[in-house]
């Protein structure tokens, strides 16, 4: 743990507490309750789903028959970017969010956006439930290229985790970070081969695109998944790279401003 | 650092930054090089010794709260070390930080994690806090619905459920009503005499009267005074200024010490000088200190009018066989006048919180008690 900036067994356990306590603080006092936590994601992946596989019927190339195979490839694309998503928005709000703990308890603040961004794992794992009930009943099975998205899962946390340390840190200072942030991962989106494939990039952009670390996790996924291939190694190693500098950069940043946040908090 | 202290802290500084609010143009253009400082903390030092409670005394604004939090590791001093040693609860305000819609039940249990301790036994802890706040059904009801006096018994009852080494307290004991404040003060001299101690800062002076037996005063983020809790007392409410009217006083030849006899009638001539023509009345008291629960009065006499100046004023005090055991009592001596309003204004005191109280020292037996019960016993037989 001490490559991720020296928590020890008792900050770990407090990060997991954290992470529990911020899933059940969003959908207190719900009917569903936890419930949300699977079915929002689930929800969203039905409209795009809708929206890009039934009202504009795009069709993967070379399988223009088959509905599975573009709703598996959207969904391997779409679930990913949710999960980001969710986990550096969580983040923004995270220190501010937390104001009471911040300036009641004594612990490791930075803590609080490393541990919100966690929450982006569960629309992960409904993405990844999803797309293996569709492999299966698309006739295929989940094979050993597969594990890559170990990986990959790693490294995202990292690098999402990273960005909710800076985030979270300056939304403190300027609270317009938040608030304009969701607007910002949507433009993100958009401008992502995430709903459209690379290719449709012009030859000469496309190999700027390819280093867009939101494509590169996508496809981290979507290469096994789809195709049953590695994603190519130097996007892994690049990857690798970036998100630990990110981090790293996010959690000096963090720790040589945080004497500052109780006088904003 | 010495193991027979729990808490240190060597000249501790904390400021903040004021943030300015206007001109978002100059955040943007250029950052703002000069930042307005606040300084909470100035140069604090303070000793809190194994096994007792320290009081802070200090007005509104002095830095009580900011020095609990650095004392408590949620703020990191500018300047200075604070060291601790030893295991740490603590309550920095009243009220319940954090979601509102959760249940009492669920805060606690929520506390319980984030604070938690290896091989701890949650549910008997969460029993306890449950048993202590006597919330009852409220504690199964979102704490959005609790009363102030419901989120204090929930806090309090949170904080000192388990046996620390140190306790950190802020201004807890001014909330609830007196049964509930009773409890706290029983389960706080409960974890006293498990070998805890801890700091409380309060303006609630009679609070560190009863629990600390040395206290600082602070004020504009510096330690002014340490010393006797007494005297601290003494000393802060004189910080707070309080002013008598002009026109009439004690003569200076009170004496600062008189003797009495147990049981026997004791009398005292009190001289007042009044400068100008003035409806005076003149009130006593004698009480004693007991150590752990405070000042206890013992007797009383209401102000009662004894005429108008100018001039000298001699006024007999007397007290007809004197009840007190042999002891040291303060007798606190009064002098009021009435104001147009009909309310009474103080033109002069005597008492251990204002100048110094007389010292009363009783001869006579100091067996237990303070009072002695005076017994006739009549022989109904011998009248038939």
């Amino acid at each position: 743990m001490s490559v991720l900036g020296g928590f020890d067994r008792n900050d770990r356990r407090l990060a997991i507490n954290l992470s529990a306590m911020m899933l059940r603080d969003r959908f207190l006092g719900t009917g569903l309750g936890l419930l949300w936590s699977l079915l929002q994601p689930a929800l969203q992946i039905a409209v795009y789903v809708y929206v890009f596989s039934f009202l504009f019927k795009n069709r993967l190339p070379g399988q223009e028959e088959s509905v599975y195979a573009f709703v598996i490839w959207l969904v391997s694309g779409f679930g990913p970017w949710m999960s980001m998503n969710e986990g550096v928005l969580s983040g923004a709000n995270a220190v501010t969010g937390q104001a009471s703990l911040v300036k009641n308890m004594a612990f490791k603040t930075e803590l609080l956006p490393v541990s919100a961004s966690s929450l982006g794992l569960v629309p992960l794992l409904v993405s990844v439930a999803i797309l293996t009930g569709l492999i299966v009943m698309e006739g295929r099975m989940p094979d050993w290229t597969w594990l890559i998205m170990l990986p990959v899962v790693c490294f995202q946390f990292i690098f999402v985790a990273g960005l909710s340390l800076l985030f979270g840190a300056l939304n403190v200072f300027v609270r317009d970070l938040a608030l304009s942030l969701p607007t910002v991962m949507m433009m993100i989106l958009f401008l992502s081969p995430i709903f459209y494939p690379i290719e449709t990039f012009p030859e000469n952009l496309r190999d700027i695109v390819k280093w867009n670390p939101f494509y590169v996790i996508a496809n981290g996924y979507r290469a096994p998944i789809v195709h049953g291939q590695l994603p190519p190694w130097e996007q892994i190693v690049y990857l690798a790279v970036l998100s630990v500098v990110v981090y790293w950069l996010a959690l000096l940043n963090f720790r040589r401003v945080k004497t500052r946040f109780h006088g904003r908090l | 650092m010495s193991r027979d202290l729990m808490i240190t802290c060597r000249r501790v500084a904390k400021s903040f930054r004021l943030q300015r609010q206007p001109q978002k143009w100059r955040l943007t253009l250029r950052p703002d090089r000069t930042p307005r400082r606040f300084e909470a903390l100035k140069d604090i030092t303070i000793d809190v010794p194994r096994g007792k409670f320290v009081g802070i005394l200090g007005r509104n604004g002095a830095g009580k709260s900011t020095l609990l939090r650095t004392m408590g590791g949620v703020y990191a001093p500018d300047r200075g070390v604070v060291s601790i040693n030893g295991e740490m609860s603590a309550i920095y305000e009243m009220g319940i930080a954090g979601n509102d819609l959760l249940t009492g039940h669920g805060f606690a249990r929520r506390w319980f994690d984030l604070f938690s301790r290896p091989g701890e036994r949650r549910r008997a802890l969460i029993d306890d806090v449950r048993d202590f706040s006597e919330l009852e059904d409220a504690f199964d009801r979102p704490i959005r619905t609790y009363s102030a006096g419901q989120k204090a018994r929930l806090s309090f009852a949170l904080a000192t459920a388990r046996q620390s080494d140190i306790y950190i307290i802020d201004e807890v004991l001014s909330v609830g009503d007196e049964y509930f404040q009773n409890k706290c003060w029983r389960r706080i001299r409960q974890r006293l005499s498990g070998g805890s101690a801890g700091i409380i800062a309060t303006h609630d002076w009679s609070a560190i009267l009863r629990l600390c037996p040395t206290s600082y005063i602070i004020d504009k983020g510096r330690t002014v005074a340490h010393g006797p809790s007494a005297q601290m007392v003494k000393q802060y409410l004189q910080l707070s200024g309080e002013d008598f009217a002009n026109g009439a006083r004690f003569d200076a030849s009170l004496p600062m010490m008189v003797n009495a006899r147990s049981l026997e009638d004791f009398e005292m001539p009190v001289l007042i000088d009044a400068d100008e023509r003035i409806d005076m009345l003149f009130g006593a008291a004698i009480e004693v200190f007991v150590p752990s629960f405070g000042w206890e009065h013992l007797l009383h006499l209401d102000p009662q009018p004894i005429g108008q100046g100018p001039g000298r004023i001699e006024v007999g005090l007397k007290i007809p066989r004197l009840p007190l055991k042999g002891g040291s009592y303060a007798l606190s001596l009064f002098l009021n006048k009435r104001a147009p309003a009909g309310e009474m204004v103080g033109l002069d005191v005597r008492s251990w919180t204002v100048n110094e109280a007389v010292t009363l020292d009783v001869d006579g037996p100091s067996s237990s008690g303070v009072l002695s019960m005076p017994l006739a016993v009549r022989d109904f037989a011998a009248h038939g």
